[in-house]
């Protein structure tokens, strides 16, 4: 399922919001809220953290209206929104990594990777949640955006400031692993 | 899913797997399609790769599904002070020190009528202008990084420009040292890859300040690179947060004020009694109203008799004068916009000014804004002034400037990114000049607003 939105010819696309967001129109801020909610918490859902997705989300619009300055429209508007939404999830993946540390004796070193609240999920749901947990923090990222987000390679690379070889040789690794983890889960090889 | 560089692709190797893996996701990123199709139908090795890929990632698609979540909306705007927002007949800042003046009624009615041609353009608009809007600024974007490009590579180890070297006058390089960081911070994108730049750009102008606070030597012209040379360092500190810059910022900030003739304004020379001019005047007014938004509290009074000043060049069109009403030595336009930016600026820093100067004025560049500028000088403060006042309102006039600017800019050769100082002012600023008047006056479109 691609989340990423396409915009009906008469509506405002994301980057002119942007130019009157950036003059604090609360109107246009609004729309783009509304229009890319779903996409930002299902990606924080995915990343790992499926309870805290909507705070992150809701975070990261904040940020995006604080950095409003920042934007050009050089570059699609939800790569910006999505390099905001990467740097709120690292910090609050070291959020989490400190009260870890302080309380190491009653988490387990699972945590970052453990989406809780799994069980409001069902059985297909978890498998694929479970088998993106056996993906590197780089791996899932690559393969969250791209997949689920429908991001281009090349705008996952600028995104995450690698190289555009970089993000193939994650994402083809990242297959492979969740292939396997994909089998190990059903106990069988195929997957299909 | 393994790799094997093995298999043949168009009679040779197979392409890399990462590419293979690829084509499945985003074809641009993979191999030329056709190759790779004409590949598949003969290596099964790579059509089983493609398969394994396609597969898994259908499988995460259906599976990993999620549904969606509750309005975020209220929970978003919570976090929000309501005064961060843009409302009608009155402005407060977002995210920084809050300014709560009363706003009385007449005010409000003049704000509406300031308002009101662009709100009711918005609402009916909306949609188009801000497109529009949008895609004016995707294409002067490239040409707004090679000229940055050209003023970065400019730039001396010391922190300055050879003023004399890019066609401008030795005595104003103070001017054109400011224009040049202007043109970065405004028309940059706050990258922090320019922290450097400015850092040492500011050692320059802190170097160039004598003990009275004044930045650079004492001539004709002294106000002149004073006033843009301490709007310089003010963007620089907006940017970099450089606390050394706190203290020369104080003390160029007190010398604008002493400065001040007893009627508001400011002239060319160093001293009180200077003849005033709106010219000198407005970029004395900009750094006192950025210093005022970045927390320097001991300038509204010098700011309140500016803009009485000011009010007294205006005559009934709402055009500005140079040293009194009526007065136009090259014309009203760019006095107007300088005029209109200033009093506009003010204005959206909640500091108090006549409504009905204002809805005077506001006619003023109304009728002006047909006319596209025929100086850098003259371009910014038309895309400056017409920015404060109404972006979408006026987004046609500043389409058109703009690209005007655009079609303007060297394409080739060294001074690639450039503009020709071949105006009225470019024996004086030369090609520095030039090139960061341009770039600040397609800078976008917050960029100038002093309330931003």
């Amino acid at each position: 399922m691609i989340i990423r939105q396409t915009e009906a010819a008469d509506t405002p696309a994301d980057e002119a919001l942007m130019v009157l967001v950036a003059r604090r129109d609360k109107e246009a801020f609004t729309t783009l809220v509304r229009r890319h909610q779903n996409g930002l918490v299902n990606f924080f859902r995915r990343m790992g953290d499926y309870n805290c997705a909507d705070d992150l989300a809701q975070e990261t619009f904040v940020r995006l209206f604080k950095y409003r300055r920042r934007y050009r429209p050089k570059a699609k508007f939800t790569t910006f929104l999505y390099l905001i939404a990467r740097r709120t999830w690292i910090d609050h993946c070291r959020a989490l990594e400190r009260r870890k540390r302080a309380y190491e004796k009653l988490v387990e070193a699972e945590i970052l990777r453990e989406p809780s609240g799994t069980d409001a999920l069902d059985d297909a749901k978890a498998r694929a949640a479970a088998a993106l947990n056996v993906l590197t923090d780089e791996m899932r990222t690559v393969v969250v955006l791209s997949i689920y987000q429908g991001f281009k390679y090349r705008e996952i690379a600028a995104m995450l400031g690698v190289p555009l070889g970089t993000v193939k040789t994650r994402m083809f690794h990242a297959l492979r692993k969740l292939k396997e983890a994909l089998s190990d889960a059903e106990g069988h090889g195929k997957i299909v | 899913m393994q790799k094997d560089t093995e298999r043949s692709f168009d009679g040779g190797r197979c392409p890399p797997s990462e590419d293979v893996i690829a084509a499945v996701l985003d074809p641009a990123a993979g191999p030329n399609a056709e190759q790779l199709r004409r590949h598949l139908a003969q290596c099964a090795a790579c059509r089983a790769l493609v398969e394994d890929g396609r597969a898994v990632v259908g499988r995460l698609r259906r599976e990993g599904a999620v549904a969606p979540r509750p309005d975020l909306v209220p929970g978003v705007l919570a976090r929000i002070p309501d005064q961060a927002w843009r409302v009608s007949g009155r402005r407060t800042l977002a995210l920084g020190r809050v300014y709560r003046f009363p706003v009385r009624l007449p005010v409000g009615i003049a704000a509406a009528a300031l308002l009101v041609l662009g709100a009711a353009l918005a609402l009916r608009h909306a949609a188009s202008r801000a497109t529009q809007a949008a895609t004016v600024a995707l294409a002067q974007t490239g040409a707004v990084d090679s000229g940055l490009d050209w003023i970065l590579a400019r730039q001396k180890p010391s922190g300055g420009w050879d003023a004399k070297a890019l066609g401008g006058a030795p005595e104003y390089a103070p001017a054109l040292d400011g224009l040049a960081v202007l043109a970065l911070t405004r028309a940059g994108d706050a990258r922090s890859a320019l922290h450097t730049p400015l850092a040492r750009a500011a050692s320059e102008l802190i170097g160039r300040q004598t003990g009275d606070g004044c930045i650079g030597q004492d001539f004709d012209g002294t106000m002149y690179n004073h006033g843009i040379a301490t709007l310089a360092l003010l963007e620089i500190y907006r940017a970099t947060g450089e606390a050394r810059l706190r203290d020369p910022i104080a003390k160029a900030l007190a010398f604008i004020r002493e400065r001040q003739s007893p009627a508001g304004g400011w002239g060319y020379r160093n001293g009180r009694d200077a003849l005033p001019n709106t010219s000198i005047t407005a970029w004395q007014v900009q750094s006192l109203l950025l210093a005022d938004r970045l927390g320097w509290q001991t300038n509204r009074i010098a700011v309140r008799k500016a803009m009485a000043w000011l009010a007294g060049t205006v005559n009934g069109n709402g055009y500005f004068g140079y040293e009194r009403a009526q007065q136009f030595p090259e014309g009203p336009k760019t006095l107007t916009m300088m005029g209109a930016y200033c009093l506009l600026a003010a204005r959206r820093l909640d500091i108090p000014v006549d409504p009905a100067l204002l809805a005077r004025v506001t006619r003023g560049i109304g009728e002006l804004a047909g006319e596209k500028p025929t100086d850098y000088y003259g371009a910014f403060f038309y895309s400056s002034a017409l920015t404060v006042a109404d972006p979408v309102a006026f987004g046609d006039a500043l389409a058109a400037a703009g690209s005007s600017l655009v079609a303007g800019q060297r394409a080739t050769g060294d001074e690639r990114g450039t503009w020709p100082a071949d105006d009225r002012w470019g024996r004086a600023g030369g090609r520095l000049y030039s090139t960061s008047m341009a770039l600040l006056a397609l800078a976008s479109p917050q960029a100038n607003d002093p309330a931003l």
